[in-house]
């Protein structure tokens, strides 16, 4: 009864945390981000960001001064 | 009724059932033979019946079935180191029987059954089978017995000592017992049955000091003390008998003597069997203490220390006797480890599945599996016994579990005797003899599995439904409260550039909660050729967020969680390492506060609560069979 009594909490407060996140958004990642700076957000086409998990491709530096991440 | 005098010594005896053939003078014990209507004979002369601890007596009343019956006489029977009692009983038809009583077992025999011819007694031996009449039977005793004393009225003239032949059968399905008598020329089958004093419903029991019973109401005659003192023959030492009559063996708890205990009139005689210098030995439970188990209160008579030898090392117990006078005698046996059992002997035998000691046995409803077997050496003795008992008898053991229960067989060339045991818990010893006993620890034969029990089950069961209805209404919620607001859902065509970028129109992301942006994103365009990114600009702050692009799949969706609060654009942009073809399809959809995903471990978790369960109970079930014979 005592294994029961214990996964059964465990059980709970697994579903307390998923109710919280369900209702507020807390605990979980927001992901990769970065802040870029006003004259990227002025102009966003100009934003030049490093891709992953493409071989053989770098973006090229616009040729009118837009922002890279990767420099 | 009849009246008249002892033809011996002119004591008035009377005659009060007329199926009565014989009766046993109060004052000189001349047994007196009826002859004609009113002729008495002086036939011979026998013990005075010595009053045991039998709350049976002359006179009494009981009912089988719906018969009722009287107590009209009683012999006493006996074998080396065995007594018991034999009640003549007559019906109110007066038809007769007898209701025997031994070794804590009541048995009701109505009368022989004719026309069966039964083996002579040389040809039997305990456990063997034999057909007689319709049933098939097995012999679990045969010896020689005497009548050692008598009383009362008696269907036939008796003499004490002669030895007579006997076998006890019980059928082979465990419902019926029998004995054959060899004490006349044609020996005689004696179906008959186990009972209870309270199925009899009997009423004119003895009263005994001490003793109550909520079902023998009915007591006649003065207050038996059950007690009686006598002095060691060996040591000297001051013994109290605790329940003479009954009991044939006592062994001296001061120098540990055997004593052969006999009786003379209303008294009781010690004679050494076996002199020692010292108990070394004691009991955990003192002798004299009383205890309530399984809702009868027994007193602990004696106990011995038994072990089986393996390999050069004894493997001991502890089984103390316990007796009641109106409910007999039982076992309470303490093992190795702790662990307790409360044990009765069966009435019946058990029908064995095979015919090995190593097959299973069904007695009652219960199938047992051969659990262990071996040689049971007496190691200690202390107290009395109904049965001569000495350090170093053996009998050979089989063991059968099926928990609570475990049946054992046990025997020798004389006498099989199967015993039923019930497991008892630290709680229930303790709380019926108010001591404190050792923690059991292992599992033994016949313990409980604790994750075999159907509540345990329902909790496990209850508690995993209540825990996904939990992770369902959860998912629910989820989908409830979300406002899956779609903000951008646009299509753009490549162009065919190096770098082919779009930016949308603006949308707010707001709200102190669930800031979470989903971005969806298909495209035409083959990932060996070219991959679509997708970032989200917050124009507030300069926050970028990266959540999703093409590169494994040519649909994907990515999301931002908790994202800053403000004005964003979503900048696409078709990467390729060369020019390409223009004319490729973009699909770009943006979600604000979707329904979110539920995370898997809490929708599976709760299956785990009877997985974990039914491990537990295969574990302690593999931690049982380890110490039997099956092990490995």
């Amino acid at each position: 009864m005592k294994i029961i009594a214990a996964m059964t909490f465990v059980g709970l407060a697994i579903l307390a945390g998923s109710t919280l996140s369900t209702l507020t958004g807390f605990g979980v990642s927001s992901g990769s981000s970065e802040t870029v700076p006003v004259s990227v957000r002025d102009n966003p086409s100009s934003y030049r960001p490093i891709y992953g998990g493409y071989t053989g491709y770098r973006a090229p530096v616009s040729s009118s001064g837009g922002y890279s991440a990767g420099k | 009724m009849l009246s008249a005098e002892c033809p011996n010594c002119g004591s008035p005896v009377a005659f009060r059932h007329a199926a009565s053939a014989a009766t046993v003078c109060e004052a000189c014990h001349s047994t007196v033979l009826r002859e004609g209507t009113d002729a008495l004979v002086l036939w011979g002369k026998v013990s005075a019946f010595s009053r045991d601890l039998s709350p049976i007596q002359v006179g009494a009343t009981g009912i089988v079935g719906k018969r009722p019956f009287t107590v009209a006489g009683v012999l006493r029977r006996s074998r080396p180191g065995v007594r018991w009692n034999e009640w003549y009983i007559v019906f109110d038809d007066q038809t007769t029987g007898w209701l025997s009583e031994g070794n804590g077992l009541y048995q009701i025999f109505g009368g022989a059954l004719p026309g069966v011819h039964v083996p002579a007694a040389h040809h039997l031996s305990p456990g063997r089978e034999l057909d007689l009449g319709d049933t098939r039977w097995v012999v679990v005793e045969c010896s020689e017995a005497a009548v050692v004393a008598a009383d009362g009225e008696l269907p036939f003239a008796v003499r004490g000592g002669e030895m007579r032949a006997y076998a006890d059968l019980r059928s082979a399905d465990g419902r019926q017992t029998a004995t054959i008598d060899y004490s006349d020329d044609q020996p005689a089958l004696w179906p008959g049955r186990a009972v209870t004093l309270e199925s009899l419903k009997m009423e004119g029991l003895r009263a005994f000091a001490g003793w109550s019973d909520p079902i023998m109401v009915s007591m006649e005659g003065p207050e038996v003390d059950t007690r009686r003192s006598l002095d060691c023959p060996n040591c000297g030492g001051s013994l109290t008998l605790r329940s003479p009559g009954t009991t044939v063996q006592l062994a001296c708890e001061y120098c540990g003597s055997d004593l052969s205990i006999d009786e003379v009139g209303d008294h009781s005689t010690a004679e050494v069997l076996a002199a020692h210098q010292g108990q070394k030995w004691k009991p955990r439970i003192p002798l004299g203490k009383r205890g309530r188990l399984d809702g009868v209160e027994w007193e602990v008579i004696g106990a011995m220390k038994r072990a089986v030898r393996v390999d050069g090392v004894d493997y001991p117990w502890v089984e103390y006797f316990l007796h009641n006078p109106y409910r007999g005698s039982r076992f309470l046996v303490e093992d190795q480890r702790g662990h307790w059992n409360l044990v009765d002997r069966l009435a019946g035998v058990p029908t064995g599945q095979g015919y090995s000691v190593w097959s299973r046995q069904r007695y009652g409803k219960e199938l047992y599996r051969h659990f262990q077997g071996g040689k049971a050496i007496v190691r200690n003795v202390f107290g009395e016994f109904d049965w001569q008992v000495k350090v170093g008898d053996s009998v050979d053991t089989h063991d059968y579990v099926c928990p609570p229960f475990m049946i054992s067989r046990e025997g020798d060339k004389h006498e099989v005797v199967w015993s039923k045991a019930t497991y008892q818990t630290k709680d229930d010893i303790e709380k019926a003899f108010g001591l404190n006993v050792r923690t059991p620890w292992g599992v033994a034969a016949n313990q409980p599995n604790p994750y075999e029990r159907r509540r345990i089950w329902v909790a496990a069961f209850g508690s995993a439904g209540v825990l996904w209805l939990g992770s369902l209404f959860v998912l629910l919620l989820g989908v409830l409260v979300a406002s899956n607001d779609t903000v951008l859902n646009s299509n753009y065509t490549s162009t065919g550039a190096v770098s082919d970028v779009w930016v949308s129109k603006p949308f707010e992301v707001e709200g102190a909660f669930r800031r979470h942006v989903e971005v969806r994103t298909s495209t035409s365009i083959s990932r060996s050729k070219g991959q679509v990114h997708v970032a989200l600009i917050n124009q507030d702050n300069g926050r970028v967020y990266l959540p999703v692009n093409t590169s494994r799949s040519n649909s994907q969706s990515g999301t931002v969680y908790n994202a800053d609060a403000g004005s964003y654009v979503a900048r696409l942009e078709v990467a390729r390492p060369a020019l390409a073809p223009s004319g490729d399809k973009v699909n770009v959809k943006v979600v604000v506060d979707p329904i979110t995903g539920f995370p898997c471990f809490a929708f599976f978790y709760p299956f785990l609560i009877p997985i974990v369960i039914a491990l537990l109970r295969a574990s302690f079930e593999s931690r049982r069979w380890s110490e039997s014979d099956h092990a490995g």
